[in-house]
Parts: C-alpha cells; structure tokens; sequence
C-alpha cells in the first residue's frame, strides 16, 4: 500500500516535470538565430528586387543571402546597390565604406513601397 | 549672364523641391500591457518616413519588423492579430499643421492630423507631435492611442483581461535631409 502510494506520487512528480519543461520550452522559445537559420535565398540584390516585385507576399521571415554593393551606411545599417536596406544584429559598421561589395547573411521584413526598397533585420556580415 | 539665369532659377527651384527629410531606421513601439499581468509590448526599430517643407508626413512600417521579448508572442501578433502575411504594413498619411522649415531652429508643437491604416483599414488621428532640430536631424516625436477594435483585431476571450484596450503608440523618428 505504502509502496503503491509512493509510487504514484512518483509518476506524477515526474509527468508534472515534464509538463511543465515542454509548456516552458514552448512559451519561451528562443528566436530566429540568423547564424544557423537554413538560407532560403541567396543571390544578387539587383535580382532579389526583381524577385520580390513578382511575388512580394511569399518573401517575408525568410532568411536571404546577399551580394552587393553599399552605397550608403548609417547608424543602424546598410544600403546596397540602392534597393535594399540592411540593418545590422550587432551595428559593427564603423569600418564599411561606399562603393565596397559585400555578403550578408539577414531577415527579410518586407518591401517598403513609400521608399521602394526592400528591408532586412538582424544581419551579419559574411564576407 | 542671359544663359546662367534660367539655370541659376532652376537650381534654385529644385533645392525649394527637393527640401524634404527622410528615415528609414525609425523607432516605433506600442504598449498594451496590463498591470499585474506579463507586459505586452514591441519596438520596430525600422519604421521609415517622409516629411516635406508643408508638414505633409508618410510613414510606414513593415509588421514584420515588429520585435518582442518573448518568441512566441511575436508570433501570434504577426499569425493571428495583425494577419501580416496579408498585411505587410502599417501606414501613416498625415499633416503637421503649420509646419515649416523656417520654423525648425526651436523645439516646437504642432497639432498632427492624419489617417492611420492597420489590416487595410483607415482611422482618423489627430494628435500632437513635438518636432526639434538637433545636429542637422529632425527630431519627430508623438504618442497616441488606439483600441484594437478600430482595426477589427478580435481577441480571445482566454487573454481578454491581459491586453489593454488601449494600445499607446509611441513614434520617434530622427530624420535626415535628403
């Protein structure tokens, strides 16, 4: 009898755990982590704008790999080839200058269409 | 000096045009928590907008550049009230009335009247905003509120009592002259 009670006790010590990690994990799942996000896109920006004015509905959340060339740094990002705007993770910019090429690793957001561009979050540098 | 004239009118012309300031990297955030409760809110760090020398001002912010502190609020956010798959942005069409450039070199209040669109549907704001000039940035700031109902968003009967029904906006762009 003794050993039985114990025994539920038990089990049911051991399934309220459980319950409760999974309810956790699941209510506080971390975020997208641009690092290891698997790469849905990955081209030239010239080309990304092409393929986002055919379908803008499909692009946003993905994580899209560009190549391209800045022509304008700010506090918070970067402009390259004058369509897409990246905005930086960790703001790392002090050392870009115009007119370099560079790949990035970001979040699509969305297309702005009051300044026609195209806008990314949470990006790194790759190369 | 009959053939500079027409060009030096021109340039003068477009320099009275083109006098308008832009930003792209805008701060936006709402509140809708409720004391007592886990707090409800979210900062877009990307908001972009247009002011011209007439106090017309654009904005608009992409719904997905929404951030919260907790993943999967930010989902349901985007998933089932705001629909942002469907509806990409949030727009901003409005007047700062009395608004000139001339004016800048103080801090300054002006009443800012404009409709506002969320999921496609319009509602009328007027407001106040603040505008001051710092280190040749326009300083843009205001606050208002709305309820979720003005944007046909439907809430939960379960999460209820833990959103606030009005929802305080809260816009500080610093913009810079194009």
């Amino acid at each position: 009898m003794n050993l039985q009670k114990s025994k539920a006790l038990f089990i049911f010590l051991f399934l309220s755990v459980v319950i409760g990690f999974t309810s956790y994990s699941y209510i506080y799942k971390p975020h997208k982590n641009i690092e290891s996000a698997k790469v849905d896109y990955h081209g030239a920006s010239k080309d990304f704008l092409k393929k986002v004015k055919e379908n803008a509905i499909i692009w946003p959340d993905k994580t899209i790999v560009l190549t391209g060339v800045i022509c304008e740094v700010d506090n918070n990002g970067i402009i390259l080839d004058n369509t897409i705007y990246c905005q930086f993770k960790n703001p790392e910019n002090a050392n870009l200058s115009n007119q370099t090429q560079i790949t990035i690793k970001g979040n699509m957001i969305g297309y702005d269409d009051l300044l026609e561009e195209v806008k990314l979050n949470q990006c790194i540098i790759l190369k | 000096m009959k053939k500079t004239l027409p060009f030096l009118l021109l340039f003068c012309l477009q320099s009275i045009v083109a006098q308008k300031y832009i930003t792209r990297s805008g701060i936006s955030t709402f509140k809708a928590s409720v004391t007592a409760f886990e707090p409800i809110e979210a900062i877009n760090k990307s908001s972009s907008a247009v002011i011209n020398n007439k106090g017309d001002i654009a904005a608009l912010l992409l719904i997905k550049g929404f951030h919260f502190n907790v993943a999967l609020m930010q989902e349901h956010f985007n998933e089932n009230y705001m629909k942002s798959d469907q509806f990409s942005t949030a727009t901003f069409k409005g007047k700062l009335i009395g608004f000139s450039f001339e004016k800048l070199s103080t801090t300054k209040k002006y009443t800012l009247n404009g409709i506002l669109t969320i999921k496609g549907i319009a509602k009328k704001i007027i407001t106040e905003a603040v505008i001051s000039m710092r280190n040749e940035k326009l300083n843009f700031r205001t606050t208002f509120s709305v309820t979720p109902q003005d944007f046909e968003i439907k809430i939960p009967t379960i999460v209820r009592k833990k959103i606030a029904n009005d929802i305080i906006i809260s816009v500080n762009y610093e913009l810079a002259k194009k």
